[in-house]
C-alpha cells in the first residue's frame, strides 16, 4: 500500500516530533528522563574510574618518585606556611568559642558544622557545551540529588543525578547552573550563572549597590542548596550601563575546573533537610 | 547481532577515552564530538538496518552523560545519520570529495544545530561566550583528524568481517 520512501518519510517525521516532545519535556523537567540517564552512569563510570584511576597511579609515581627535589622544596615552605596555619588556627578557634558564647548571649540560632563526604572525579562531560563531572560516590555513599558539592576553594557544583554508586555533577560554570550570591564587602544580592567558559556572570544586582573589581562573591544561603558564606569567586569586573536597572557583573571562580580531581559534597546542607531534597528517598 | 555490541563497545570505549583520558590534557579542551565520526561512518558505509540502532545507542550514551537536555544528542546524530545517508545518494561514499571533509562539514553542521536547539529550548539563558572560537577550534580538530577515524573504522570494519566471513567458514565446514 505504501512505498518504502513513504514509510521512511513517515517515519522520520513521527521521530522528529518525538524528539521535539523529548526535548522540550527534559528541558523544562529534567527530573522525568533521569532514570534513563544514570543507566548509562552506571555501566560507563566504571570503566571511567579504572581509566582515571590508572591515569592517576601513574600520574603519582612521577609525583612521588621522580620530582622529590621539588617536593622537598615545597615541604618546607609548607612547614612555614602550617606553622602560620596553626597559629590562625588557634586564633579561629579563640574566635569560635567567643562567637558561641556571644550567640548564646544574644540567643542566635547555632550555625553547626558541615558534614562532608569526600568523593574523585572520574570523568568530565563529553560535549564540550557542556560543564558536568561524574564522581566515585552515589546513592550507596548517601548521596541524593542536589546535594552541594565544595573543594577548598570554594563551591563547584551541585549533584544532578545519582546512580547507586556515582553521581553527575553540575558545576557552576554551566550555563544551566543558578546559585543565589552575595558580594561579601557590600552584601548586594545576585544569581550567579555559569557562562562555559570557565568564569560566571552575576545577574539581577541593581545599580545603585557597590560592587567593585577583586570583590569576594559568598553563597547566600538563600537558595536552599547552598550553605551560607562558602566562597565562589571574586569580581573580575564590572560594567554599569547608562540604562537599565541591573550592572553586569563578571565572576572568576575561585575552584580550578581544569583541574578538579577530588571534590566534597555536603551532606547536611540547610538544603538537604529531607523535606528540601529534589529527589525524595 | 555481533556488529552491534562491537560497535556499542567502540562508543562505549570512545566515550571513556574523551572523558577519562583526553580530558586530563587541556590541548583537548575544544576536541570535537568524538562519536560524531562514528555516526558518519555508520551513515555513509552501513545499511540503515545495521547504523540506525547503533546511532540511536550513540545519542543514548551522549545524553545520559552530558549536562544537556536529554533528548539532544539523539536528534542531532539521527539527522546527521539521514544527512550522510543522503549524501551517498549523490556521490559515492569513498568518494575523494567526501572522505577528507564529511567529519569537518559535519562538527559544523552539529554546532549549528546545538545553537538552535538551546536557543529555542533554553531560551533566555545565555550562550557561551566563546561558542565561535570553541567551534572553529572543533572544527579544525576535525579537519585535521576526522579522515584518520574514518580510515581507522574502514580498516577495522573490514578485517573484522573477513576474520568473521572466515570463523564461519570454518565453523560451517566443522559441522
Amino acid at each position: 500500500m505504501f512505498s518504502k520512501r513513504m514509510v521512511f518519510t513517515i517515519a522520520g517525521v513521527f521521530f522528529f516530533i518525538c524528539c521535539i516532545i523529548l526535548i522540550s519535556v527534559s528541558s523544562r523537567h529534567p527530573d522525568a528522563t533521569e532514570g534513563a540517564g544514570s543507566i548509562t552512569i552506571a555501566f560507563v563510570s566504571p570503566l571511567q574510574e579504572a581509566v582515571t584511576g590508572s591515569i592517576n597511579f601513574v600520574k603519582d609515581i612521577w609525583k612521588y618518585y621522580f620530582s622529590l627535589s621539588s617536593t622537598a622544596k615545597e615541604n618546607k615552605n609548607l612547614k612555614k606556611s602550617l606553622v602560620q596555619a596553626v597559629e590562625k588556627n588557634n586564633q579561629c578557634i579563640e574566635i569560635e568559642l567567643s562567637n558561641q558564647r556571644l550567640r548564646k548571649f544574644l540567643s542566635f540560632q547555632s550555625t553547626g558544622t558541615i558534614k562532608t563526604v569526600s568523593a574523585e572525579v572520574i570523568g568530565k562531560d563529553p560535549s564540550p557545551w557542556f560543564k558536568t563531572v561524574i564522581i566515585d560516590k552515589g546513592k550507596a555513599d548517601g548521596i541524593q540529588k542536589g546535594f552541594p558539592i565544595v573543594v577548598p576553594e570554594g563551591i563547584a557544583g551541585q549533584v544532578m543525578s545519582v546512580s547507586a554508586h556515582y553521581a553527575k555533577v553540575l558545576l557552576i560554570i554551566d550555563r544551566n547552573s543558578a546559585v543565589d550570591a552575595l558580594v561579601q564587602r557590600s552584601r548586594a544580592r545576585g544569581i550567579i550563572r555559569g557562562r562555559s567558559a570557565e568564569s560566571c556572570s552575576l545577574h539581577y544586582v541593581l545599580r545603585k549597590n557597590d560592587v567593585r573589581v577583586g570583590d569576594e562573591v559568598v553563597s547566600s544561603g538563600i537558595d536552599g542548596v547552598y550553605p551560607k558564606g562558602l566562597r565562589i569567586g571574586y569580581v573580575s569586573s564590572v560594567i554599569r550601563r547608562n540604562s537599565g536597572m541591573f550592572q553586569a557583573v563578571n565572576i572568576t571562580p575561585s575552584a580550578d575546573f581544569e583541574k578538579l580531581e577530588e571534590v566534597l559534597v555536603i551532606i547536611n546542607s540547610p538544603g538537604n533537610a529531607p523535606e528540601n531534597t529534589i529527589e525524595k528517598p | 547481532m555481533i556488529i552491534y555490541i562491537i560497535y556499542s563497545c567502540v562508543c562505549i570505549f570512545l566515550i571513556v577515552l574523551k572523558t577519562a583520558v583526553l580530558a586530563n590534557f587541556t590541548i583537548f579542551n575544544n576536541f570535537y564530538d568524538i562519536l560524531l565520526p562514528v555516526v558518519l561512518y555508520l551513515g555513509l558505509f552501513r545499511p540503515v538496518t545495521e547504523g540506525l540502532p547503533l546511532v540511536l545507542f550513540c545519542g543514548f550514551c551522549m545524553d545520559s552523560l552530558t549536562g544537556c537536555p536529554f533528548g539532544i544528542y539523539i536528534s542531532v546524530y539521527f539527522w546527521l545519520f539521514i544527512a550522510a545517508k543522503g549524501l551517498v545518494q549523490f556521490f559515492h561514499a569513498q568518494s575523494i570529495l567526501i572522505k577528507p571533509f564529511i567529519v569537518f562539514i559535519g562538527v559544523i553542521i552539529e554546532n549549528l544545530m546545538f545553537l538552535a536547539l538551546l536557543t529555542i529550548f533554553d531560551g533566555g539563558k545565555v550562550l557561551p561566550e566563546s561558542f565561535v572560537q570553541s567551534a572553529i577550534a572543533q572544527s579544525l580538530w576535525a579537519a585535521f583528524t576526522g579522515p584518520f577515524f574514518l580510515l581507522i573504522f574502514d580498516y577495522f570494519h573490514r578485517r573484522f568481517g573477513n576474520w568473521f566471513d572466515e570463523w564461519m567458514f570454518k565453523r560451517k565446514e566443522n559441522g
